[in-house]
């Protein structure tokens, strides 16, 4: 009955505000106060409110064609310096200068054509500069002047400046220009260069304008963030994975709606407008992110377009990812349907592992080498989602269903002891495993009177995992693992903002994980877990020009129960952010806060598992969560349109955090590798980027250095220091283009794990061309090693140790081939944001 | 601050939906320019807000003030006698009262308005002087 009446709600609401006005008309040299009132006759859902003294010298000359209101009164008001300000229904349009005085006139041509953005600046008799304007289709200017003498300097490209001095008398507050005519100049002409600012920043917000020949060459979301290098990003080139410059998790949005770096890859980059990084966002649309990669598309009222992608991966193995998406756009709603497929098969996979285990009675070792393995997986997802927007709400509704199964996986291998406690033996091991996934994830986002909004975004996801392992040394280890898990999310943040720079915003934001799981084979147990986290934030939101700040304060609180054992706990976190944008060009961001981690499902999964003779291991439903203490400071530089950079220096303090601990077990003859709070650790992490485009961006060079300390106290003790580098450089010619990059060896450490990762060095090189439905890529990777030798890790503690090295196509030579084409029908298109793969469930299978 | 009051008798909630430049009326006082308006008016619009939407086209704001002071039954204070001059577009809703036409006239830059026993105080913001 509750869900009725919600519906019920929803759908009335809905009918209300899709009542929008849509406004074609065109005006002709009409005073401004006149246009702006039937603009406010025509469309009873908004009110205008405007002082008729302050307007009644400007002259409207436009054409709207189905334009909502407000996008009326801001064509209206046009280059004009007038604001335009909306506070729910209503519209204020104001002048941008409190003066009164004005000079008018107008441009034109010595053909009398009246010349449309010329520019009319004004200065003191010492040539300081006092204001400017812009002339409208008409060749109209009105210019707020403070001073009552200033000379006029008009100017437009390929014409003569024009000067001209004005004196105000005595009560005198506008002086009629009349009308002007420039008179060309060819020999300007040929100078002029017309350059637009391809980057920007304010407080808390920097925005890149993508050229042309980058939304061209990218054939998806990443692949444009790759093209455009933008400073303050880092993009995996392998994995299209997004983060910020210090490897922190960004959230993506396309048009206020998330959409998860999977979503992306079907993204139609010929309609993006603009990417906005932003930090600590005030939007309640933005739920709250700490980090945000905002794509504006270009909307679109009717029609639609379908996309079709393929990628293959050849050479190395064999993976395929293949995808229909589909866009229909009628009115206020948009709907979207997408079916993705991907395919893989691999002949080159295992693992080579030597351990050590020191027990009570002698060290043994326990050496594992790779003869062969193969496995082979399918995934394949279906969605569609349906969108609301209108000038009150947006509602997203999307509904998904994924299948991922790997049917096979075969691991072949032998295994030596020394000394010989067993003897040695061929390892065998195979896998088999199943997810299906439904999805359900709402957006719903409500503009509500009085500078109220209200943002909330819940997801339902249902899980059914099956897997079954079977291991053969010197005896089988065998288990099979059935799962039925629920996951819900939700985030609601309602917010007010007051007296326009001032916004309070509160709400709250709750994960729920449910698992059953029954074990059989080797190991027979049962488990039932359910965990709850929510959480309450109160934020306080100050945004200015040049200034923003935000203060955060969290109250969370946990609830664990597994098999019974319960854990509640109620924790504070906060933190403080500000941002100071010294111009357009630079600005500094700090932040420091308090953050807190939580254990995962498997981590706090009892369960004994055994994972060889000498090893097993569980996790620790009793792990306690740990505060994190973190200070960052943030410089980012965009000179021109030549060169633009960003530096970080940011130092974490994990305080009691949880890690793998390693302790004897069996009467002293294995080990257990366990999970328990071990000590403090501090990182510190320095990195920059820097950007350099030359020959008109035809050229673009970026280099990104990393450096990153390690100190750890506690039973992990340890003090190292990993540097990495990355360099790419992109050369673009007509539609095609050509891109290098070389990553140095990565070193990672791995707290939780207390391992050392190393990631093998990757070099590249990538030729593509683009049109506006073609698109086509190639990327040649580590095109000169042969070897299937990937990642390795190193774990080094007082009772066990491990080297290990992994063999699969990652960093093996390869060729991936994108193809992608898309058609666009309706009369009018304009496209927008996409969807994408479904995600996949969340699992406690250890 | 010169203020002089001037008492309106109690008069009906405004009865008409827009009023516009060229119809407007001459106000029922001769000391139109005085910088403060009043009405001993108690109607029901009081407390329960205008009866119907008002739009106010192209019309001075001490106009405006003498007929909402009428309706609100408050003085109306003018710290800016420029102020009065302003002409101004806006529509007042339904069901508005006395601090929702304060909040009106201050969310124009050019304006401040406030509104302290029974008394509105409109002047221009700083630099608008």
């Amino acid at each position: 009955m509750r869900i009725r009446t919600l519906a019920l709600l929803l759908l009335l609401t809905a009918a209300a505000a899709s009542a929008g006005t849509r406004i074609s008309k065109t005006y002709t040299r009409r005073p401004l106060p006149e246009v702006l009132v039937d603009i406010d006759k025509t469309a009873p859902e908004v009110s205008i409110r405007f002082i008729y003294n302050k307007l009644e010298d400007y002259l409207v000359s436009c054409s709207l064609h189905s334009a909502t209101p407000l996008e009326a009164v801001q064509q209206a008001v046009g280059f004009y310096p007038i604001r335009v300000t909306r506070k729910d229904s209503i519209v204020i349009v104001e002048p941008v200068y409190e003066t009164d005085r004005k000079i008018i006139g107008r441009v034109v041509n010595d053909k009398s054509h009246p010349l449309e953005f010329a520019n009319i600046s004004l200065y003191t008799a010492d040539s300081t500069f006092v204001t400017g304007g812009v002339t409208n289709s008409n060749g109209d200017f009105v210019v707020p002047c403070p001073h009552r003498q200033v000379i006029a300097r008009i100017t437009f490209i390929g014409y003569k400046p024009f000067d001209r001095a004005f004196s105000f008398h005595n009560g005198e507050n506008a002086l009629q220009a009349g009308t002007i005519v420039l008179r060309e100049d060819p020999q300007t002409l040929r100078e002029v260069i017309v350059e637009q600012d391809l980057a920007t920043t304010s407080a808390g917000k920097s925005t890149y304008i993508p050229t042309k020949r980058q939304r061209n060459a990218a054939t998806d979301a990443t692949a444009l963030l790759q093209h455009m290098m933008i400073p303050q990003l880092r993009v995996n080139p392998a994995s299209g994975y997004v983060t910020t410059l210090s490897g922190e998790a960004v959230s993506i949005f396309i048009d206020h709606i998330p959409a998860s770096a999977e979503d992306l890859s079907g993204m139609n980059t010929q309609d993006v407008r603009r990417v906005e990084i932003l930090d600590f966002p005030t939007d309640v649309r933005f739920q709250g992110k700490k980090h945000v990669v905002h794509f504006i598309m270009q909307k679109y009222t009717l029609g639609g377009y379908t996309k079709l992608a393929t990628t293959d991966m050849i050479l190395a193995d064999f993976t395929s990812t293949n995808s229909v998406y589909s866009k229909l756009a009628h009115k206020r709603w948009t709907f979207d349907a997408n079916i993705t497929g991907r395919f893989s098969s691999q002949s080159h996979i295992g693992m080579e592992k030597t351990e050590t285990f020191y027990l009570p009675s002698q060290a043994i070792t326990r050496t594992e080498t790779a003869h062969g393995g193969k496995q082979r997986s399918e995934r394949k997802s279906a969605s569609l989602r349906a969108t609301y927007n209108s000038d009150k709400m947006q509602l997203a509704n999307r509904f998904e269903l994924l299948d991922e199964k790997t049917p096979r996986q075969e691991l072949y291998g032998s295994v030596v002891y020394s000394p010989a406690v067993c003897q040695p033996t061929c390892s065998e091991s195979s896998r088999e495993a199943r997810q299906l996934t439904p999805t359900y994830k709402g957006d719903w986002n409500f503009f509500l009177p009085n500078g109220w909004s209200l943002s909330a975004s819940p997801s339902l996801q249902f899980s059914r995992n099956k897997q079954g392992r079977l291991y053969k040394e010197a005896s089988p280890i065998e288990y099979n693992v059935k799962e039925n898990a629920y996951k819900a999310e939700w985030v609601t943040l309602a917010g007010k903002s007051f007296a326009k720079k001032h916004s309070l915003q509160t709400g709250t934001y709750g994960f729920n994980y449910n698992s059953s799981m029954d074990y059989s084979g080797s190991t027979t147990a049962h488990q039932d877990m359910d965990y709850l986290a929510l959480g309450i934030p109160v934020i306080y939101k100050f945004q200015a020009q040049k200034l923003k700040l935000e203060a955060q304060a969290v109250a969370t609180y946990e609830h664990n129960e597994v098999n019974g054992e319960t854990l509640s706990k109620w924790a504070p976190m906060a933190s403080l952010e500000a941002t100071y944008a010294f111009t357009p060009k630079n600005s500094l961001e700090a932040e420091l806060g308090v953050g807190l981690y939580g254990a995962n499902g498997a981590e706090r999964n009892p369960n004994i598992m055994q994972e060889n003779e000498l090893l097993y291991y569980c996790g620790n439903p009793l792990v306690e969560n740990y505060n994190s203490y973190f200070g960052r400071l943030q410089y980012t530089w965009m000179p021109s349109n030549k060169f633009t950079a960003s530096a970080l220096l940011e130092h974490y303090y994990h305080r009691d955090y949880f890690a793998n601990v390693w302790n004897i077990c069996n009467g002293g003859t294995a080990i257990l590798r366990g999970i328990e709070n071990v000590g403090d650790a501090h990182f510190t992490n320095i990195s920059a980027s820097l950007t350099l485009r030359l020959s008109d961006g035809s050229l673009q060079l970026n280099a990104s250095p990393y450096l990153s300390l390690q100190d750890v106290s506690g039973l992990n003790k340890m003090k190292d220091s990993a540097f990495f580098l990355d360099l790419k450089a992109s050369y673009y010619i007509g539609q095609f283009y050509f891109r290098g990059c070389y990553s140095l060896p990565e070193k990672v450490y791995y707290r939780e794990n207390t391992s050392w990762l190393r990631r093998r060095s990757v070099y590249y090189i990538t030729a593509g061309w683009g049109s506006k439905h073609w698109k086509a890529k190639a990327d040649i990777v580590n095109p000169f090693r042969t070897d299937w030798r990937a990642n390795s890790s190193t774990i080094a503690t007082p009772l066990y140790s491990q080297r290990s090295e992994s063999f699969n196509s990652s960093s093996h030579q390869r060729i991936n081939l994108t193809l992608t084409y898309i058609f666009n029908y309706g009369k009018k298109v304009k496209q927008g944001n996409e969807l994408g793969t479904a995600s996949g469930g969340q699992s406690s299978i250890l | 601050m010169l203020a002089v009051t001037l008492c309106i008798g109690a008069m009906a909630a405004i009865g008409y939906t827009s009023v516009s430049s060229e119809s407007r009326q001459a106000p029922e006082v001769s000391e139109v320019s005085a910088h403060s308006i009043s009405s001993t008016n108690s109607a029901s619009s009081k407390s329960s807000g205008l009866s119907e939407n008002i739009t106010f086209d192209n019309i001075p704001l001490s106009e405006i003030a003498r007929q909402l002071s009428e309706t609100f039954g408050c003085t109306v204070v003018f710290a800016d006698k420029a102020a009065e001059d302003i002409r101004l577009y806006f529509t007042i809703p339904k069901g508005s009262t006395a601090a929702d036409f304060v909040a009106i006239i201050d969310d124009y830059d050019t304006l401040a308005a406030n509104i302290k026993d029974n008394t509105i105080t409109i002047k221009l913001q700083e630099g608008q002087q």
